[in-house]
């Protein structure tokens, strides 16, 4: 299969390995994180880490949205979709998501109509089917999805449909890093850009990285031989003294983004003053909301919701695998009281998830307890 | 086997789609074929890797039937067959 047999070569991955042994320094400990949650899913899915030699560590970077929601968004979520009349519709890990009293799965089987969709289109369309009740759109995800909600929001103006309404929580890639490398607690060497984010912001916002803090950043793939060579390239910039952005996933990602997306994003969203991450706390200017020529489709307004903060459960150390300062394992529920079938924790719900990620594919097993 | 004979026996098992990947993930994407253009309507019929059918929103990209797109959740956001592919 074009664009991925060759990236899956165990030959070139081999080799690849290689070369990062010849290229680190053995007297150096070093810290990666790979941004999004795609990169921490393939490298627990073909073992990528095990390729690497003990002095280079990856840690997890907090680029999966369903694992910054923090629970008070889940609150609200489920309190719309209790609302009458209401058709809640998300994306399937949101549904598994617990707030402070429930997931969204269990909303649903208290008799709320909760639905899964695949794209924010299928929500517009029940909204299109079913005239008579309220359809909200539970919006979450980086840049790369928030084009797509943008899209669906134009459409639904244009469409005039008027039962359609958005609860958006799409977040910004670039105020997390930067406070990430802001905090005390974490020493990083280095970065695994997020690919698919650039395709749509370009690599361009990454810049701040190399220029501010002085740390290189590779734009990366997510087969195992992109992973491994966006690390190679990592060390070969501070083997050389070098700390540049550079674009192993050219094949993809323009340096520039898709300028039409960022307009259509421009058009449809407005930047908050501030935004909650799990983990991260509130975060300056990393949340998008509806712009005012949409405000009529922001299900915020057009909803009461509690909008109160909840802490996260005291067993739950996701703050501090999000930010790379614990591996998922390290934390004092994985495995036992927090599984892929029963989360404490968000960072066990989605797939994309360090924790899930890490326990699904078999890289560690430990005795259940109850609790 | 050492542990990268392992690594490697996984990477070869593990030579799948995307199919294990979270949509919500905002850093998924998969390949989709053009197969079909509704350009009044700015819609595509798309088809997977693993031979389904989307409907796919196609105002990010300049398609034409038969082209690759990376698409995610249920937009075009690259055409694969463009400078970069």
């Amino acid at each position: 299969m074009r664009f991925v047999d060759e990236f899956r070569d165990p030959e070139l991955g081999r080799a690849l390995a290689a070369e990062i042994r010849q290229t680190v320094d053995p007297g150096t400990h070093l810290k990666l994180m790979e941004v999004c949650g795609g990169h921490t899913h393939s490298i627990y899915r073909y073992g990528v880490d095990d390729l690497l030699p003990e002095n280079v560590e990856l840690v997890h970077g907090p680029g999966c949205p369903v694992c910054v929601i923090p629970m008070g968004r889940v609150d609200d979520a489920i309190a719309m979709a209790h609302e009458p009349g209401v058709i809640f519709t998300c994306f399937g890990d949101m549904m598994r998501v617990p707030g402070s009293n429930g997931t969204l799965m269990e909303a649903k089987a208290a008799g709320a109509d909760v639905r899964m969709v695949y794209s924010p289109l299928d929500a517009l369309r029940i909204a299109k089917s079913e005239p008579g009740r309220e359809v909200v759109f539970f919006a979450i995800g980086f840049e790369t999805t928030a084009p797509s909600t943008a899209l669906t929001l134009k459409r639904a103006k244009a469409e005039g449909v008027e039962n359609f309404s958005c609860f958006c929580n799409h977040v910004t890639i670039v105020p997390p890093l930067r406070a990430l490398l802001d905090s005390p607690d974490l020493r990083l060497d280095g970065f695994i850009g997020p690919g698919h984010v650039s395709t749509v912001v370009g690599a361009r916002p990454l810049e701040f990285i190399p220029a501010d803090y002085g740390k290189p950043v590779v734009v990366s793939g997510f087969e195992p031989v992109d992973i491994l060579q966006s690390v190679l390239m990592i060390l070969t910039q501070l083997r050389d003294g070098r700390c540049e952005v550079e674009n192993q996933y050219s094949r993809v990602v323009p340096y520039e983004g898709n300028l039409r997306a960022l307009e259509v994003m421009a058009e449809v969203f407005a930047l908050r003053p501030h935004f909650e991450w799990r983990g991260l706390g509130f975060i300056s200017q990393s949340g998008l909301r509806l712009s005012d020529a949409y405000a009529d489709m922001d299900a915020e307004r057009r909803f009461s919701v509690p909008g109160v903060r909840i802490a996260d459960p005291k067993a739950c150390q996701c703050g501090e695998v999000l930010k790379g300062v614990i591996r998922p394992w390290e934390c004092k529920v994985f495995g036992t009281a927090c599984t892929p079938e029963r989360p404490i924790g968000t960072c066990m719900v989605s797939s994309e998830g360090a924790c899930a990620a890490y326990y699904n594919y078999g890289r560690f097993s430990r005795e259940r307890e109850v609790v | 086997m050492s542990s990268l004979d392992a690594s490697a026996a996984i990477a070869l098992a593990c030579a799948t789609d995307h199919a294990n990947h979270c949509i919500t993930c905002s850093d998924e994407g998969t390949p989709m074929v053009v197969l079909q253009l509704d350009e009044a309507r700015g819609l595509a019929l798309c088809e997977d890797l693993a031979g389904e059918h989307h409907t796919v929103e196609v105002a990010l990209v300049d398609a034409e039937p038969g082209h690759t797109l990376l698409v995610h959740a249920g937009t075009a956001l690259l055409n694969l067959n463009g400078d970069r592919a």
